[in-house]
């Protein structure tokens, strides 16, 4: 009954969340695509026909070499992040302390929830000549004048297989998790020991998680913008900074053709690891999984501890010496730092441009999470119950902002508010981060409400409570943590929305990380220490303030199960 | 009684009621009407439709055809939370978000009932299911009986016009489910309340049931008082599924003088006293085995069928033959357990049993 009516409503709960993705996405898409057909010369822009952008892109060798570049860039920190991946997620299950276990995965995720501007500041204070490792390895003398660790691909890698790596590592961790316990034990039965079970039946079950994160991890990676752009000191010559130049020259047309070419890259990626992960698909384990965590002993539990401290290790290490940085006497980032100083509070505080900016990141951030969220939670529900033909075709729909590069849909969202003439508007920001953050609420909402005892909706509607009170008092109870963390999701996808909006904003309204980019791009001094402490800061008490949502909610739901 | 009208007396009234999914037809039009006060179950294995049938009821499935009347009112369309009717669901769906007393007073509350009623009704329902004291415990912290009691309770307190019971008894163990068969029957004569109750548990619906109807295959197959239709099966489907019996095909030879029929099963002729078969016709007959007298061939009865026990199983007070009584016909017979005369494998013996027992079935 509930599901017959919702399917009298399916089409108008969908209408938010279609003019959404629609009317700015899909819209701003169309209109790139037209707009690398227009012709560029002499430095001017005119809308006359011509492939000229399309050809200038497939006949200039340098062209070409940018494209090899952003492929062979995602590849190696693909490469390197399923190598120091793999290992991590391997090492998690034999985690038995819960409170560690829930302290590593807060760690390997905190990089999502810190700025990205901030994080890429940390690997700036840790990799440049006077940073931090350079400076140990030059103490301790193991080299004899610095190495260049920073402003070359080398920088670049490593900063981007940091913010990619929980991507890696909870997709092959989740497989991991299910993998059941009893084939481990017929493989040993068999006769197989530790390592010949773990090549022969572990690491082939897993493989599908592998594939997962590969496929997330190198799509993220060849439309990577602000770390090659801060760290690769102009010799990472990649698309989405071919792009960001072209957009700055006026260049329309080239840089269509350049965000259509990334495009396509990112969904022959998508496509092929699909193509993969398709073929794995027959070795889903049959029966129900008996999940154990193996009891730690031995050289091999051993390595893969010091294999998950080294990481969490690596993953900290730029926030912590970001908060050490801001305390720094000295203003240039030299380590170890030169006396203990508050002068770069005083100076966040006091600086106009961070003070607009944070109000500004905070205005957007809200208004988009609540659009975000509540068109999110109309279309979960209509997609989830609504009976609607297309449910396939429509999700996909809503999700493909998500394979979109951000900095292709920063340059196509730009012209289409050029030519609807709200470029700059806070209204027009509010909106774009909204789509952005769409697909984020979309899944976690959709995931939540198929999780909801739909029994326990019908004895509501027994009990005579209409479709609306049964929604508020047994439905949203149920998925109050998936729509917590959808809000937290969303807020914090457009609080760091960098790489699409540093097209969008004008300086009325540039939002704090825009602010935070321009002014690294200027500065190098521990004002942004101090500032990126701040928000560290703020991110924890969100988190810790939504945890504390999500546990009591959880565990009310686990308790109940029991 | 016109056509029209639904019967005064029938709480709830069924009409050609139809329920298709896609190309499956889950109920093919049923007709049946429930009466004020009764213990009504309906009765079948999985997928007869008889879960469908108690959701139509309910209001959460749509008839796709015919009609379904509430005290006289046709409510094809009115969702479950405007029906008089009350769900006891298979899974409970007790709110785990609530203790008991915020699940029992659920329903009084979406109606608005002024929170003194509410305490009132709550203490009395809490107390005729044996739960009062409970009001602030949690879901979790509930035994399984007690969960069973609590959905009960939630149920009643709304004062249904009819409370409908999913198979609620099932996830219970054995000795539990018998207890709450027995407070259930008790609870709906106290409350006087209208309970249609879907079950496959033949015994369970034997116990309680004032009527029951036998599902199969999305129609009612039989209904009847639970008596009438252990002793006077009118299919073999109803036969078989209400306890253990023998189903012989035979063939009716003629017709005695005192209006029995003379039936052959593989050469065994015995007399059947139900009329209304014609000499040549081939019929089934279902005979109960503890219909079925056993007696040492030496002390044959003159109508009796000799035969040679081939298996014996042991159970308890009852003990249960297998009699090879001709080529192809083999009878299971049940009888008590007797010190006295019990037989072993191989044994002679010879079997009889009354005209009234072998029932003549439709199929």
């Amino acid at each position: 009954m509930l599901a017959f009516i919702a399917r009298r409503r399916a089409p108008l709960q969908l209408l938010p969340a279609f003019a959404l993705t629609a009317g700015v996405f899909a819209a701003a898409m169309l209109l790139l695509f037209s707009y690398s057909a227009f012709t560029f010369r002499g430095g001017q822009l005119t809308e006359e026909v011509s492939f000229l952008a399309w050809q200038k892109f497939f006949t200039d060798p340098f062209y070409f070499g940018v494209v090899t570049k952003t492929l062979q860039l995602a590849l190696e920190v693909t490469a390197a992040a399923l190598l120091i991946g793999y290992p991590t997620a391997y090492a998690l299950t034999k985690v038995r302390s819960a409170k560690f276990l829930v302290a590593a995965y807060i760690i390997i995720f905190s990089p999502l929830l810190v700025s990205l501007v901030v994080r890429v500041y940390g690997w700036l204070l840790l990799l440049s000549d006077n940073g931090v490792i350079n400076q140990a390895l030059l103490a301790i003398g193991v080299i004899a004048a610095p190495i260049r660790l920073i402003y070359n691909e080398t920088g670049v890698v490593i900063a981007l297989v940091h913010i990619l790596l929980p991507f890696m590592v909870f997709p092959i961790l989740s497989v991991l998790l299910q993998f059941d316990h009893a084939l481990r034990e017929a493989a040993s039965d068999l006769g197989a020991n530790r390592l010949q079970t773990f090549l022969r039946v572990v690491l082939p079950m897993s493989l599908p998680g592998v594939v997962a994160g590969c496929q997330i991890v190198f799509t993220l990676a060849i439309s990577a913008f602000v770390t090659p752009e801060l760290l690769g000191g102009g010799k990472v010559q990649v698309l989405s900074r071919a792009i960001w130049f072209n957009v700055v020259d006026v260049n329309w047309p080239l840089a269509a053709v350049e965000a259509i070419v990334l495009l396509a890259l990112a969904l022959a990626a998508l496509a092929l690891f699909d193509l993969a992960a398709r073929s794995l698909r027959a070795m889903r384990p049959t029966g129900s999984p008996r999940p154990r965590r193996d009891s730690p002993g031995g050289f091999i539990d051993a390595f893969l501890r010091i294999v998950l401290f080294a990481v969490l290790a690596f993953v900290l290490s730029p926030l912590v010496f970001v908060v050490i940085n801001s305390f720094n006497g000295s203003a240039f980032n030299s380590f170890p730092p030169q006396g203990f100083s508050m002068q770069w509070y005083q100076f966040v505080l006091g600086y106009a441009q961070f003070r607009e900016g944070m109000v500004n990141s905070l205005i957007i951030a809200s208004a988009s999470t609540l659009v975000a969220v509540a068109a999110g939670m109309l279309a979960a529900l209509a997609l989830t119950r609504g009976g609607i033909r297309g449910r396939g075709i429509l999700n996909a729909f809503f999700l493909s902002p998500l394979v979109m590069p951000r900095v292709a849909i920063g340059i196509a969202v730009f012209i289409l508010l050029i030519r609807l003439r709200v470029l700059g508007t806070t209204g027009s920001l509010v909106l774009v981060h909204a789509m952005l953050s769409l697909p984020f609420a979309l899944v976690l909402l959709t995931a939540s409400l198929v999780n909801v005892n739909r029994t326990l909706e019908e004895a509501s509607m027994d009990l005579g409570a209409g479709p609306l009170r049964t929604f508020w008092s047994v439905t949203l109870p149920q998925i109050r943590a998936g729509l917590v963390v959808a809000a937290v999701f969303a807020f914090i996808t457009s609080f760091d929305e960098t790489e699409a909006s540093i097209f969008l904003v004008r300086p009325s309204n540039t939002t704090l990380p825009i602010q935070m980019f321009l002014y690294l791009e200027q500065y190098q001094n521990p004002t942004l220490a101090a500032l990126s402490t701040l928000l560290i800061a703020a991110t924890i008490i969100l988190v810790v303030v939504a945890l504390r949502f999500v546990r009591g909610a959880e565990l009310a739901r686990l308790v109940a199960r029991r | 009684m016109s056509a029209d009208a639904a019967r005064a007396s029938d709480v709830i009234e069924l009409r050609e009621v139809t329920r298709s999914f896609g190309d499956v037809v889950a109920v093919d039009h049923v007709s049946l009407g429930i009466r004020q006060g009764e213990f009504f179950a309906l009765l079948g294995p999985s997928g007869c439709g008889k879960t469908t049938t108690l959701r139509i009821m309910a209001g959460f499935e749509r008839p796709s055809g015919g009609d379904i009347y509430l005290r006289g009112r046709r409510v094809n369309d009115v969702p479950p939370y405007r029906r008089e009717t009350n769900l006891v669901f298979q899974q409970l769906a007790l709110f785990p978000h609530m203790d008991v007393y915020d699940n029992v007073a659920f329903g009084l509350r979406v109606k608005r009932r002024p929170a003194a009623d509410i305490a009132g009704s709550v203490r009395r329902v809490l107390q005729l299911v044996d739960l009062a004291g409970y009001e602030r415990r949690r879901m979790h912290e509930l035994s399984g009986g007690q969960q069973q009691r609590v959905a009960i309770a939630r149920a009643l307190v709304n004062e249904p016009a009819v409370l409908l019971l999913d198979e609620p008894l099932g996830a219970l163990d054995l000795k539990l489910r018998l207890q709450m068969q027995r407070e259930l029957k008790a609870m709906q004569r106290r409350s006087g309340t209208t309970f249609v109750y879907v079950t496959h548990d033949q015994g369970e619906a034997l116990a309680m049931a004032d009527r029951v109807a036998v599902m199969q295959l999305g129609k009612i197959a039989q209904l009847g008082a639970p008596e009438h239709i252990y002793s006077r099966p009118a299919t073999r489907f109803v036969a078989h599924f209400i306890g253990d019996t023998n189903i012989i095909p035979v063939t009716v030879r003629d017709r005695g003088a005192d209006g029995a029929a003379i039936l052959d099963a593989n050469g065994v002729r015995f007399a059947a006293t139900d009329a209304d078969m014609r000499p040549g016709e081939m019929r089934h007959i279902s005979l109960r085995p503890e219909k079925i007298r056993i007696a040492a061939a030496h002390a044959a009865r003159p109508d009796g069928h000799g035969g040679t026990v081939t298996d014996v199983t042991f159970l308890g007070p009852l003990t249960r033959y297998e009699v090879s009584v001709a080529e192809g016909l083999r009878l299971v017979v049940q009888t008590q357990t007797d010190s006295e005369e019990h037989f072993r494998k191989d044994d002679r013996v010879s079997l009889s049993w009354p005209p009234s027992a072998a029932v003549v079935l439709k199929d």
